[in-house]
């Protein structure tokens, strides 16, 4: 069937409308509640860490150092009122991320480094295993920290789609079906050996047509969920294709 | 830790501890690709033929050409100017897509604008029902992409098919008009070798308003744009003509590889024989950078034509060596029942009259006239049929050797085998016509047979026939008699009998009574209706054939013993008036071994046999002649 192309979109529009991107993005321009920014930003941040963190240690800090220099990022940006200062040609929460991430790194430099930081306070949560277990297991290629955040960001971005799809599949008592068909989810709709259909076929006990069919609707309501989660980072949701394009390239060679 | 670990299906590097049914590149495709239904697109058909039969009154739907993501497309008649067109119909949900309508008939006013050879040109456009279509020129043809798949082809065919899609391009960047979505699946070659581009501009109208590539081919694989310009996929709403000269080089890349310029592609021309400037042309094509690109499609055009490996001026060879579309169904059923059928009925009858066949009769050697080209259609339509089943193959991408190997096989054997029959046909049917080249008949012979009968029937060599003698000898009844004896003396000269013999023989009835008599086999119902004809017709063949009848009856009067020494006598002069044939040789021989001759007789022979040429057949005369002469001197 064709997309319904004006219909998706205006789906996105719909959702697009309550994320707290925009919501951070309309405080910042002076309009909307400033106390429902900062939340809405602090819950951006609680998601996007990790991308920020590798960044981070890809620029040479090591995993305390990094650890410190994200808490205390994390921190000023929500403590500090640097809303109102946002580069509009920064219209996506990554790319606002980042470029305040580097001023923030600059600034740092150049600060003594007996402060203390972060002021003792810890404004979101970093698992400190989770994180250099974590990096050192994606750090096996030489990459730049802008790289090395863009990949991170994909990566948080499929982690999120994909808890956030597993759950809607637990809701409806379907966790399990859900874990037979993920295999099957990167592979194209019409792959011609389709070898985890099969095996999720007979595990599942399901007509290889049925499989297919539920197969499909995974990877539909995966790009819905992906793309929904593009679209919280975002600003214009036209912008969601380049956006998806722009962190495809990035997982390339 | 693994070093490295790819991803089996993108080739991109993992990041450890994925496994690889989750690569996060594969699985962020899924978000990007926007050519993604509600419901797997096999579960929603096409309009079938009747639903859009109803819908287009004046148009008379053949079939369903092919569908794709975008809609489907069928064969019809446009019953007005009795012509073939394609009719494409969009699956758009306006619901959902307000400004769909408002687009479409902007777009198609532009497309319907095109005119050019090499552009698939748009009749009309409209809605009908539901549906928004498109009324297309119908292209008789394959596409690119079967051409890929039936074979190799050579740069030079490649380089013309590229110039043409130069031109069109060109002409279309002209009028304003992009296409959008270049691909080998969109590029059509009819059956004269000329190049036609498909769907133009159809991406722009099927596509949304953000981003352009929101359609499929039948045969793209999901959410692979391999063929869309980098910037189509980053920035869609911004595209322009060179969008399509980078799709442009992704084709001509193909065309001369077989192969995607995907990574860090090989040069054309280290796979393939081609000028290596060609590499140039290429990789100036497939410029990420728009400004470094080609800017136009002439461009592109001009570079090719300056490469030593000039494009030829025609593509038509191309068309040949791939082949039209398979044939259909019903075309390879009639030409299997038309194979059979020759085959069953040729074999049938031959079998049936081998023997007569074999004897060369004259009726049977004209039906062999038929019967051999009867046998070359049925071998012509077997052989046609396994070369119809082996493009069918072909166009499915089954293995076509099998076919290959059974046509050659059956020509083998036909071949022969029919070659072999048609000779034996013709050779019964000749055998038969053998005396036309013997140059002793001249075209006297009706005097010359009068003489001959006349002979047998004065039975008493008084140089005259009565009634009673003509009608014992020939079965010559007395109303045929009366019209040849015009002085009513009631006895015909030989010089009545020849001047009227035609005239009467023509008349009918004459020699139509068979009889016991000797001599009266002369007259048999056959030997009378062959001359009846030879009268007639005055016929060089007729001729021949009464005559040697005539000499048949001779023979068998020769075989008879008992005849009277005047019988004897006239007989061996009807004998020799016929010519000193092997047949009348062995008539003698015959009559000399069943009848004791006489005198005269034995004069007669010896007297014919001094004026022929020496041959076995004279000799064996003269030998029996001189066994008889002690008898006759006795």
């Amino acid at each position: 069937m064709e997309p319904t192309p004006g219909g998706d979109q205006a789906h996105e529009q719909r959702e697009f409308l309550t994320t707290r991107w925009s919501v951070v993005r309309a405080a910042g321009a002076g309009a909307g509640d400033p106390q429902a920014a900062r939340v809405a930003l602090a819950h951006l941040c609680e998601g996007y860490w990790y991308p920020l963190y590798a960044f981070v240690r890809r620029r040479g800090h090591s995993g305390e150092d990094a650890r410190d220099l994200t808490q205390e990022f994390f921190a000023r940006l929500l403590e500090r009122d640097e809303l109102g200062a946002l580069d509009p040609k920064l219209g996506r929460f990554r790319a606002w991320l980042l470029a305040s991430a580097k001023h923030f790194l600059a600034n740092e430099a150049e600060r003594a480094r007996a402060e203390k930081r972060g002021g003792g306070r810890a404004p979101i949560s970093i698992d400190a295993a989770q994180a250099d277990s974590r990096f050192a297991l994606e750090a096996a290629e030489d990459v730049s920290p802008e790289r090395a955040f863009a990949r991170g960001w994909a990566l948080e971005l499929l982690a999120r789609a994909r808890q956030g799809l597993r759950d809607e599949y637990g809701a409806r008592a379907q966790a399990d079906l859900f874990d037979a068909l993920e295999p099957t989810l990167a592979g194209s709709d019409g792959d011609p050996g389709a070898e985890p259909r099969r095996a999720a076929a007979e595990r599942l006990g399901m007509t290889p047509g049925a499989v297919d069919v539920a197969a499909h609707r995974l990877r539909q309501r995966f790009r819905e969920r992906l793309r929904s989660e593009v679209a919280g980072t975002l600003t214009d949701p036209a912008e969601i294709q380049d956006e998806l394009a722009a962190l495809f390239e990035a997982l390339g060679r | 830790m693994t070093q490295n670990p790819t991803c089996p299906r993108c080739g991109s590097p993992l990041p450890a501890a994925t496994p690889p049914a989750a690569c996060p590149r594969c699985l962020l495709r899924i978000g990007l690709d926007t050519d993604f239904g509600g419901a797997p697109r096999s579960k929603r058909p096409p309009p079938g033929v009747e639903d859009i039969a109803r819908e287009f009154p004046q148009l008379e739907i053949l079939e369903l050409l092919g569908q794709g993501g975008m809609g489907a497309v069928y064969k019809a008649r446009q019953k007005s100017l009795d012509r073939l067109v394609a009719l494409k119909i969009l699956t758009v949900d306006t619901a959902t897509d307000p400004s769909f309508a408002e687009r479409f008939a902007r777009e198609a006013r532009a497309l319907a604008t095109l005119d050019h050879p090499n552009i698939v040109h748009v009749h009309d456009s409209g809605r009908a029902g539901e549906h928004f279509y498109l009324l297309m020129e119908y292209v008789e043809g394959i596409d690119l992409r079967h051409m890929l798949r039936a074979g190799r082809i050579a740069p030079r065919e490649g380089l013309a098919i590229v110039v043409q899609i130069c031109d069109a391009l060109q002409y279309a960047h002209d009028q304003g008009v992009v296409h959008r979505d270049i691909k080998p699946e969109n590029i059509l070659v009819d059956r004269r070798g000329r190049v036609k581009i498909a769907d133009f501009g159809l991406a722009k109208i099927v596509g949304r308003a953000d981003d352009a590539f929101a359609l499929t081919g039948t045969h793209q694989a999901m959410g692979t744009p391999h063929y869309m310009a980098p910037e189509q996929i980053s920035h869609p709403q911004d595209v322009d003509h060179r969008a399509d000269i980078y799709s442009l080089g992704v084709v001509l890349y193909e065309l001369l590889t077989g192969e995607l310029p995907l990574g860090r592609f090989v040069p054309p021309s280290k796979r393939v024989e081609v000028d290596v400037r060609i590499d140039e042309v290429v990789l100036k094509a497939l410029e990420r950078d728009l400004p470094l690109r080609y800017q136009h499609a002439s461009e592109v055009r001009t570079s090719i034509d300056g490469l030593a490996t000039p494009a030829p001026a025609s593509t038509e060879k191309i068309v040949r060596h791939v082949g039209a579309p398979a044939p259909k169904s019903q075309t390879l059923i009639g030409l299997a029942i038309l194979a059979a059928v020759s085959l069953v009925f040729v074999i049938g009858l031959t079998v049936a009259w081998w023997e007569r066949l074999e004897k060369g009769e004259t009726t049977l050697g004209r039906l062999a006239i038929i019967i051999g080209p009867w046998f070359l259609i049925g071998v012509c339509s077997a052989v046609l049929l396994v070369v119809g089943l082996a493009r069918r193959a072909r166009a499915a991408s089954r293995p076509v050797w099998p076919w290959f190997l059974g046509a050659g096989c059956l020509a083998f054997v036909a071949a022969p085998l029919g070659i072999a029959l048609v000779l034996v046909l013709y050779g019964g049917l000749m055998s038969k016509n053998e005396p036309a080249g013997d140059p002793r008949y001249s075209v006297d012979e009706p005097e010359r047979d009068a003489q001959a009968f006349f002979k047998i029937a004065d039975w008493d060599g008084s140089g005259g026939i009565d009634f009673s003698e003509s009608e014992r000898s020939m079965g010559l009844d007395r109303e045929s008699f009366s019209a040849l004896d015009h002085d009513n003396t009631g006895n015909v000269t030989l010089k009545e009998f020849s001047a009227r013999y035609r005239d009467v023989l023509a008349q009918g009835g004459v020699f139509a009574t068979p009889s016991s008599k000797p001599g009266a086999a002369l007259a048999s119902e056959p030997a009378g209706e062959q001359h009846t004809r030879f009268c007639t017709e005055i016929d060089d063949a007729t001729a021949i054939r009464a005559r040697s009848s005539r000499m048949e009856e001779l023979g068998k009067l020769a075989r008879r013993s008992g005849l009277s020494h005047h019988e004897q006598l006239h007989l061996a002069e009807a004998l020799l008036a016929g010519g000193f044939f092997d047949e009348n040789a062995d008539g003698l021989l015959a009559l000399m071994n069943n009848n004791e001759l006489g005198p005269e007789a034995i004069q007669v022979i010896r007297t014919a046999m001094r004026g022929e040429s020496p041959s076995s057949n004279r000799m064996r005369v003269l030998d029996a002649l001189d066994r008889e002469a002690p008898r006759a001197n006795r």
